[in-house]
């Protein structure tokens, strides 16, 4: 189930949302009501990946309770805890990639493959063993209490909104409203609006272009250069819409059921390098490896060689995360050459120096060369596809000139226009000028219209089965 | 807050808080109340249920996968109640800025409708037989036209092809850009299919009728060819390509086709966008249609009509949509007539037919007629007309002509009995025999004297069911020769009559002409005669041949 099925948006989120706000102010039955729909909508893609979440948190919540024992650090207990989470995702995650290698390398040197069962993947698994191992790291720092009541360790792991696609949340960050909170009439509203600006996102941005994106990745021979290079500029609005649209989803829900989510995105698209990118795109997962890989290898403190090593290190486990595939690993891998490139001082001060426009352009160049990465099913696939995009023989992008109506080329540059923050500094603008506006009645019976008169488009859209995809889900 | 009361304030955000949760559930509270909205969609079927575990071991299994849920999930995506509305817009959006809703059709400069098959094959590329091998598969396929029409001369049958115009040759203004630029790109032959099939048609004499020629040069000026709404040609113009095929067949065959006159009316309503497509466009009719209202409609209409004098069996495709038209607006223009297709949308849009395949046709049903019209267009060009050539042309192969043993029950109340098929098999060499059949009689008109001194043979088939209806009682057939009887003649086992030369003689025309009348004494109704039978059915004797005596042993 992702919120943007029909299912989701139209029973499971309003249902709980009823439920929830019938439980009045009674704290411990809206947990409860939040981790039973939270169960359901794990459960929902087998009951038996249930067995997992709950075995990791009873396991997690258990070790966060030894790890720090009475004041005291416990350090092989967070060994164990550690080792503990990388195996859950190590086996769920890249056992089929490791056997799938050792095979062909087997038929390599010994003719015969090897044969073993394939492991299906649990939804989010990523996201929720990270966010797991966040907390008892954090408790074992200190940074937090271990949390005594296992069914608050529950609802921080399994809590829907943020549990399959993210954003990664910490449990310092929500550890209070957990235990109490309210929501407000802004906060319902607030989230309303939130979670509708996510679902137009996923729905009437990053569906949309991706036709274009599916059809230029789906059809490389068959392509022409402008056609690829369309695809590629899809693509790269394609996820960001798609996966910031879910973010803002999740914290539109959360903050709808009183919780408050760090942004996830910062209009990354603006960057004018690599770094900088990295500081606005997914921002929970780049603080994550920050802070919990980056900084324990030692940081930037032990010398360039390592600091180099150590970028090298967080980005190949960055890539790795996102899929255990070598295209992953390679996407990873190639922005952090790009990182490495950019700390010169040469590099660096040319970076700065440089006019913006041009700063801005070798930034989205880089990026959007690394989505090919992402997006192809194999490393060949990669470069056949940015062979096609470099060799500039064929400009036309007849083969997909169906999909690319007046309406398209509209979304196209409204995506463009949305990724970067144009529109909020013209409104700031404006608001600066009339004074008041931006708290007024009318301005709010407004935008609830426009929210709704969206979200009725959204259902119109999602209901006709229409291409759907989700691209984060399956980390 | 400045300037607004917080309550009024709050009231608002309260409102939209309902609002938004009521938008969410509307759908799925239509759902659970089992209430459907009235839109209906063309060619989008249910066709997911949901497969309820049969035990607990099995629910626990498709729980644990996640497999019953997500067969829930599709069955409530596919039961969605607004989907079919949500289609119908989204659709509508996508057709007003010329993005079709269907991967077959494609929508061109100022909304003109084509098929990309058509589109393709206008520009000559993707074509399925493109390159020498497949050339000559279609002169295999034309050679097997030859043998089928050489197989039915013998019996005075005759093949006719109506070859069908493609409506880009016409409205290549409108083709999109890009399908040109492709097709500029890709395009290597520049021999398209029909160009080639006519060719090989003149080399083994096939006859046919290139109804693009006449639509270009000889269609009168006030009929509207192809409407931008559609991908054939117009209602009014598929009727002159009928007239005009029905003259020329009755000028090179002699067999009398049915004689009209046409006249054309414009008319208010548009032909909507979804009433002409193969799979349709499922758009909002009103919205789209805004679009073609510059377009004049016409509507056509018979007049003067004389019927025909043939069985007709006509095989093709949605072309022949004018032909079941006119068959169905104006009943008994064709003396019979059999359509065999594989899918046509009449006017209103309802699919006539829906052949999974070709070979679904029972041939023995048909292989009576005595025309055989095959419809045959530049895309269908590589399979001609749905492979029901292959099929004929197999079917000839192993079943001799003569020896076909026609099935026949003729059903209903005598005086409504309409010529049931098959009507008989005339080894006569006498081309262009009208047939007459009324409630319990039967005759022809026969122009050659040399049957005379032959003697006739009139065959006839007494169905099983006759036999054991009617018990031992005899059943006399009346023979009239130009209204002068020459005998009763009961009809033995193999329900043949013999007359001789001078029966014959004694009746004969002066100028050769034989008007032969027969008549049985009595059709059976089997729960006449045994009121224990349930059967009401009007049995009867059936003419299977008349034919001169010498060509056949009579017993």
């Amino acid at each position: 189930m992702t919120f943007s099925s029909l299912v989701f948006l139209t029973v499971f989120f309003p249902v709980t949302f009823l439920l929830y706000f019938i439980a009045g102010r009674n704290i411990k039955l809206k947990n409860a009501i939040l981790i039973l729909a939270s169960l359901v909508f794990y459960g929902w893609s087998g009951i038996q990946y249930l067995m997992i979440i709950i075995v990791s948190s009873i396991v997690n919540y258990g070790l966060g309770l030894v790890v720090h024992r009475n004041g005291r650090q416990n350090k092989a207990y967070l060994i164990i805890a550690v080792c503990f989470n990388l195996l859950i995702i190590g086996f769920f995650k890249y056992f089929n990639f490791l056997t799938d290698n050792l095979s062909a390398l087997s038929i390599q040197i010994f003719g015969t493959p090897i044969t073993t069962p394939r492991i299906p993947l649990p939804i989010g698994i990523s996201f929720f063993t990270f966010q797991i191992l966040s907390y008892v790291v954090d408790v074992y720092r200190g940074k937090v209490d271990p949390q005594r009541n296992y069914f608050r360790v529950l609802l921080y792991i399994v809590f829907f909104p943020q549990l399959i696609a993210g954003p990664i949340v910490r449990y310092i960050d929500i550890e209070r409203e957990i235990i109490s909170r309210r929501s407000t009439i802004d906060d319902i509203t607030e989230g309303a609006f939130r979670f509708i600006q996510g679902l137009c996102k996923k729905v009437l941005i990053a569906n949309q272009v991706a036709q274009i994106a599916k059809a230029s990745f789906g059809n490389v021979a068959g392509s022409t250069s402008g056609m690829a290079w369309l695809g590629i500029i899809c693509y790269t609005l394609q996820i960001y819409y798609d996966f910031s649209g879910y973010s803002d989803m999740a914290i539109g829900m959360g903050r709808m059921f009183g919780f408050h989510f760090l942004e996830n995105f910062n209009y990354p698209y603006i960057a004018k390098s690599i770094q900088e990118f990295w500081r606005r795109w997914h921002i929970s997962l780049s603080s994550w490896f920050r802070d919990y890989v980056y900084i324990p290898l030692g940081g930037n403190r032990k010398g360039i060689a390592r600091t180099y090593l150590n970028l090298i290190i967080v980005f190949f486990l960055t890539g790795l995360w996102h899929g255990a595939g070598w295209n992953f690993i390679i996407w990873g891998l190639f922005n952090g050459v790009f990182q490495l490139i950019e700390r010169n001082k040469t590099v660096h001060r040319v970076l700065e120096k440089a006019p913006a426009l041009l700063t801005h352009l070798y930034a989205i160049l880089v990026v959007m060369i690394g989505w090919v990465f992402f997006e192809s099913e194999t490393i060949e696939a990669s470069f056949a596809y940015l062979g096609k995009m470099f060799a500039f023989q064929d400009m036309s992008v007849s083969p997909i000139n169906t999909l690319l109506t007046p309406l398209m080329i509209t979304v196209i540059l409204l995506g463009i226009i949305f990724s970067t923050p144009l529109i909020p500094f013209i409104w700031g603008k404006f608001t600066a000028k009339y004074s008041g506006l931006q708290n007024s009645k009318s301005l709010f019976v407004f935008k609830a219209i426009l929210c709704l008169a969206s979200l009725f488009f959204c259902i119109v859209k999602l209901a006709t089965g229409e291409f759907n995809p989700f691209i984060y889900f399956r980390f | 807050m400045t300037g607004e009361k917080p309550i009024i304030y709050s009231a608002i955000k309260i409102l939209f808080i309902i609002a938004f949760v009521i938008m969410l559930m509307i759908g799925f509270f239509l759902y659970v109340t089992g209430y459907q909205p009235v839109t209906t969609l063309n060619g989008v079927y249910s066709t997911i249920s949901l497969n309820m575990p049969k035990d607990t071991q099995e629910l626990i299994q498709k729980a644990g996968t996640g497999e019953l849920f997500s067969e829930f999930e599709a069955v409530y995506n596919q039961d969605y109640p607004l989907r079919p509305f949500s289609i119908k817009m989204n659709n509508t959006i996508d057709f007003l800025q010329g993005k079709s809703s269907n991967t077959g059709i494609c929508i061109g400069k100022n909304h003109e409708l084509y098929e990309y098959n058509y589109l393709w094959d206008y520009g000559m590329t993707d074509r399925a037989w493109n390159g020498i091998a497949n050339r000559e598969s279609l002169r295999v396929i034309t050679e097997k036209l030859s043998y089928i029409q050489e197989e039915f001369k013998k019996h005075g049958k005759h093949v006719y092809v109506l070859i069908t115009p493609n409506k880009a040759d016409f409205t290549a203004e409108h083709i999109p850009d890009y399908i040109q630029s492709v097709s500029k790109s890709k395009n290597e032959d520049t021999s398209r299919n029909i160009d080639v099939l006519k060719i090989l048609f003149d080399e083994y004499g096939i006859s046919y009728f290139d109804s693009t020629e006449y639509i270009r040069n000889s269609l009168p000026a006030e009929v509207i060819p192809f409407y931008r709404s559609g991908i054939h040609y117009s209602w009014p113009a598929g009727y002159h390509v009928a007239k005009e095929l029905f003259s020329r067949i009755e000028e090179e065959t002699g067999m009398k086709m049915p004689h009209f006159d046409l006249k054309v009316q414009e008319q208010e309503d548009v032909v909507f966008p979804n009433r002409d497509l193969f799979d349709l466009l499922n758009t909002f009719p009103e919205i789209g249609s805004g679009i073609y209202n510059d377009q004049p409609q016409q509507q056509v209409y018979i007049e003067n009509p004389e019927a025909s004098a043939v069985s007709t069996v006509f095989q093709g495709g949605s072309f022949l949509g004018p032909f079941i038209d006119m068959n169905n607006r104006y009943p008994g223009i064709f003396r019979k007539i059999d359509i065999i297709q594989n899918t046509v949308f009449m006017p209103q849009g309802e699919a006539m037919v829906n052949l999974n395949t070709i070979r679904d046709v029972d041939l023995d049903k048909v292989i009576n007629d005595e025309l055989f019209i095959f419809e045959v267009n530049e895309t269908s060009a590589a399979s001609m007309s749905f492979g029901f050539i292959d099929y004929l042309s197999d079917y000839l192969g192993t079943t001799d002509l003569v020896k076909l043993k026609p099935y026949a029950l003729i059903f209903g109340e005598p005086a409504t009995i309409q010529p049931a098929q098959p009507y008989g098999i005339y080894d006569l060499n006498a081309e262009g025999i009208p047939w007459r059949f009324t409630a319990q009689s039967f005759g022809c008109k026969l122009e050659n004297p040399d049957i005379f001194s032959k003697g006739l043979v009139i065959s006839t088939i007494i169905t099983d069911d006759l036999k054991t209806v009617s018990n031992n009682e005899a059943i006399v057939m009346e023979v009239k020769i130009n209204g002068i009887k020459t005998g009763e003649y009961p009809l033995d086992q193999t329900g043949t009559v013999y007359i001789s030369p001078e029966e014959l003689s004694a009746a004969a025309d002066p100028d050769g002409i034989c008007m032969i009348d027969c008549s049985v004494n009595k059709g059976f109704i089997p729960n006449e005669l045994h009121p224990e039978n349930p059967d009401k059915r009007m049995l009867a004797v059936i003419l299977y041949s008349i034919t001169a005596a010498e060509e056949r042993v009579i017993k």
